[in-house]
C-alpha cells in the first residue's frame, strides 16, 4: 500500500534524522532541512529537470507560507536552490514585528518539506515517492512499512528520533 | 566447409502482445530504433512497455527526456498502465532528464552527457523522448544538415558499440521520412498511426523497415488498454500455423433432417453459412449445432454482436439447449463484442484465444451482419478481406465455422448472400418464407457444398419448443423459391 498524507510529518523527521537533526535542538532541524533540499535537489534535478524541480518547490513554498508567514522571507533561485531558509527561521532575516520562535521555525521547516514530499505523491503516488526518497535515504521505511504505519506519522520498526 | 555461417541476431521480447510475431521474431538486440508518430499515438507507451519488459538491475534502461512531456507527468499517467513496475524504477529503470542540456548546450555537449550517463551504467536499453525536439533545438541555431547526420551517427555508433539496444521517440509526419538523416541511421522504423472515422478511433502500427529481419509487412491494428498495447497483426492466423490433418468427418448439426440433407452433417473444418431473413431460426440452428458439439464432447465457442449474452443464452435455454450447463462446464464459451470500433484482427484474437483456452472445435459467428456492426467504420471498408482472414485462420486451425447472416428476400427476389460473402463459405444453408394457403411458412435449401454431395431437396421446418425440426421435400409446388409457390 502506498504512503498517505498522514504519514508524512513523521516520514519528513526521518528524512531530517537521516541529515543529523536533533530532535530538541530547532537549530539543528533547520540545517538538516537544508540538506535536505539540497540532496533533493541534486537528485530530482537529475530526473525531472531543474525547472521540474523548481516548480514544485515554489508550489510547497507557497503552501507553507499560509501557516508560516517567515518562509516568506525564503528564495527558490533558478537552480532550484532553496534561500535564506535558516536565515529567515532563526532571527538573521526576521522581519520587525513578524519574529518566529525557534520551535515554529523547525515545525515551518517540516511543513515545507511535507508539502514538497505530499506533491510528490499527489503526481506520481505514494509508493513511487517512496521508493524515490529511499534510493537518496537507504535507511527510510519502505513502501509497505511506511504504508503499514500504525498511528499517522509513525514508522513501524524506527525510533520517533526527531519528535 | 564451404557453407557460410549467418550471424545470429539475437532478439528482445518487446513485452507487447504479438508485437514480437510482427517483427518477425523480436526486436534485434543493439538495434537502433525509432518509434514515431504524431501525438497521441502510443509512442511513450509503447517505449516504456518495451523498456519495463527488457530492464534489469544487471542491465538497466536510462529514459531520456528532452522537453516534451514533463517527467512527473509522464510518470503519472504511465503508472497507470499494468507493465509499469515501481520495484524496477531506479534498480532497473532511470530517468534522466536533458532538458538543460539542450536548452544551454549544442549537439556535442548533449552527446557528451549521453555519453557519461550510459558509461557510469552499462544499460541494456537506451531511449530518448523525445528525440524530435533535441533535433528542432540542434536546428535553431545554424548546424548544417551533415553536422546532424554526424550526431545521430555518433550517437548511434556509440550506443550500439555499449551494446544498448535504442529507442529514439518522435512526433513525425509521414512527409519528413525522405532524406532526414535520423531515418536513414535507424535499423528500425515504427510508425505509429491514429485516425478518426466518424465517432471511432482506429490505432495502427506499421514497421516501415527493420534491418536483419523479416518483418510483417502493412498496417497492423493496435488497441491500449490498461494493460498497454496490443498489437494485433494483420496477418493473424495465416501465418505460422500449421494445417490441421485431413478430416473426413461429418459433424452433426443436431438437426436430424438437416444431417440428412447434408449427407451425414457437415464435413468437419468446413465454413458453414446460414443465411435466410429476420426470425427464420438461423439462431436456433447455429445454437443447436453447438450443443450437438456439447454432446458429442466437441467444445464450442459462439461470438454474438446483437444480443446481450444472458438474453441470448435464456432464449436458447428455452428451446431446451442447456447452453447455461455447458457454459457451467466449460463446455461453451459466449464471446458479446459490442464495441463500435472493433477491429476484425481484435475479434479475432478473442476468437482464437477462447478457442485455445477450450479446446473448441466448433465456433458460431452470430451475426455477420452485427460483426460488421460492431467495427469501425475504417474496418467496414476491409470486412470482406478480413472475415477471410478470421474464417481461414479458423478452419485452417481445424475449427468448423458456422456464420449466420440476415438476407432481405421479398417474395419475388432473392439473394444468398448481400455482403458476397459465399465464396469463403465451403456450404451454404439457404433459408426462407414462403406463402402457402394463407400461412407463412419456412423452407431451406442447401445451396452449395463444396466438394461434397447433397440432397437437392426445398424442404420445410419449423421452429418449435425444442428448436429447428426439419420436414419432408414439399412436393406438389411450384416456384417454392420464389416464395409464392403454385399448387400443381
Amino acid at each position: 500500500m502506498g504512503m498517505t498524507p498522514t504519514d508524512l510529518p513523521g516520514l519528513v523527521r526521518e528524512m531530517l534524522a537521516c541529515e543529523g537533526a536533533e530532535a530538541q535542538d530547532p537549530r539543528s532541524m533547520m540545517m538538516a532541512a537544508e540538506r535536505v533540499f539540497e540532496k533533493l535537489r541534486a537528485y530530482l534535478s537529475q530526473r525531472v529537470g531543474r525547472d521540474g524541480f523548481r516548480t514544485i518547490l515554489v508550489r510547497a513554498l507557497n503552501l507553507a507560507k499560509s501557516r508560516f508567514p517567515y518562509l516568506g522571507a525564503v528564495r527558490v533561485e533558478a537552480d532550484g536552490t532553496l534561500e535564506g531558509l535558516s536565515e529567515a527561521g532563526l532571527g538573521d532575516r526576521q522581519e520587525p514585528g513578524n519574529e518566529t520562535g525557534p520551535e515554529e521555525a523547525a515545525e515551518g521547516a517540516i511543513d515545507l518539506i511535507s508539502h514538497f514530499v505530499g506533491l510528490l505523491v499527489a503526481f506520481i503516488g505514494g509508493d513511487l515517492t517512496l521508493r524515490i526518497l529511499r534510493t537518496i535515504w537507504s535507511t527510510l521505511p519502505s513502501n509497505d512499512e511506511a504504508g503499514n504505519a500504525s498511528h499517522p506519522g509513525e514508522m513501524p520498526g524506527r525510533e520517533q528520533e526527531a519528535t | 566447409m564451404n557453407e557460410r555461417q549467418k550471424l545470429a541476431l539475437d532478439t528482445l521480447s518487446t513485452g507487447v502482445p504479438d508485437l514480437d510475431a510482427v517483427l518477425g521474431g523480436g526486436l534485434p538486440e543493439y538495434s537502433f530504433n525509432i518509434i514515431a508518430g504524431t501525438p497521441g499515438t502510443g509512442k511513450t507507451t509503447l517505449a516504456h512497455q518495451m523498456m519495463f519488459a527488457n530492464a534489469t538491475p544487471e542491465r538497466p534502461a536510462l529514459y531520456f527526456t528532452v522537453l516534451g512531456e514533463p517527467t512527473l507527468k509522464m510518470l503519472r499517467y504511465q503508472q497507470q498502465f499494468d507493465f509499469f513496475d515501481i520495484d524496477k524504477v531506479e534498480d532497473a529503470v532511470r530517468f534522466i532528464n536533458l532538458s538543460d542540456t539542450v536548452l544551454e548546450n549544442d549537439l556535442g555537449a548533449v552527446l557528451e552527457r549521453i555519453q557519461s550517463e550510459v558509461e557510469a551504467t552499462s544499460p541494456g536499453l537506451v531511449l530518448v523522448d523525445s528525440f524530435r525536439t533535441l533535433i528542432r533545438k540542434a536546428q535553431s541555431v545554424p548546424a548544417s544538415e551533415l553536422e546532424l547526420q554526424a550526431f545521430v551517427q555518433r550517437l548511434a555508433l556509440y550506443l550500439t558499440s555499449w551494446q544498448a539496444t535504442t529507442f529514439l521517440i518522435g512526433e513525425y509526419s509521414e512527409g519528413e521520412i525522405r532524406d532526414n538523416p535520423v531515418f536513414t541511421v535507424a535499423d528500425g522504423l515504427f510508425w505509429l498511426y491514429q485516425s478518426v472515422e466518424r465517432n471511432s478511433v482506429v490505432r495502427k502500427l506499421q514497421v516501415m523497415k527493420l534491418r536483419g529481419q523479416a518483418s510483417m509487412p502493412g498496417l497492423h491494428t493496435f488497441r491500449i488498454t490498461e494493460k498497454g498495447v496490443q498489437v494485433f497483426p494483420r496477418t493473424f492466423g495465416l501465418v505460422g500455423r500449421e494445417p490441421g490433418p485431413p478430416n473426413d468427418r461429418r459433424l452433426s448439426t443436431g438437426v436430424a433432417g438437416l444431417d440428412e440433407m447434408l449427407g451425414g452433417g457437415i464435413p468437419a473444418g468446413d465454413s458453414v453459412l446460414i443465411a435466410g431473413p429476420s426470425g427464420s431460426g438461423k439462431s436456433a440452428l447455429a445454437t443447436q449445432f453447438l450443443a450437438e458439439g456439447a454432446r458429442q464432447g466437441e467444445p464450442g465457442v459462439i461470438t454474438i454482436f446483437e444480443e446481450r449474452p444472458q438474453d441470448y443464452v435464456g432464449r436458447a435455454d428455452g428451446l431446451g439447449l442447456g447452453l447455461q450447463t455447458m457454459i457451467r462446464e466449460g463446455a461453451l464459451r459466449v464471446l458479446y463484442l459490442r464495441p463500435l470500433d472493433l477491429s476484425v484482427d481484435e475479434a479475432l484474437r478473442e476468437v482464437l484465444d477462447a478457442v485455445e483456452t477450450l479446446g473448441a472445435r466448433r465456433v458460431v459467428i452470430d451475426s455477420m451482419n452485427g460483426f460488421e456492426l460492431a467495427l469501425a467504420p475504417a474496418f467496414r471498408e476491409d470486412f470482406r478481406e478480413s472475415l477471410y482472414r478470421m474464417i481461414m485462420a479458423l478452419t485452417g486451425a481445424g475449427v468448423t465455422v458456422l456464420t449466420t447472416v440476415e438476407v432481405m428476400t421479398s417474395f419475388t427476389d432473392l439473394r444468398f448472400s448481400p455482403h458476397a460473402v459465399s465464396f469463403l463459405s465451403d456450404d451454404i444453408i439457404l433459408q426462407r418464407y414462403i406463402e402457402i394457403d394463407g400461412q407463412i411458412r419456412r423452407i431451406l435449401m442447401i445451396v452449395k457444398m463444396r466438394g461434397s454431395g447433397h440432397s437437392q431437396d426445398i424442404r420445410e421446418y419449423k421452429v418449435g419448443p425444442s428448436g429447428l425440426v426439419v420436414g419432408e421435400r414439399l412436393t406438389g409446388y411450384q416456384g417454392l423459391i420464389t416464395g409464392t409457390p403454385h399448387w400443381l
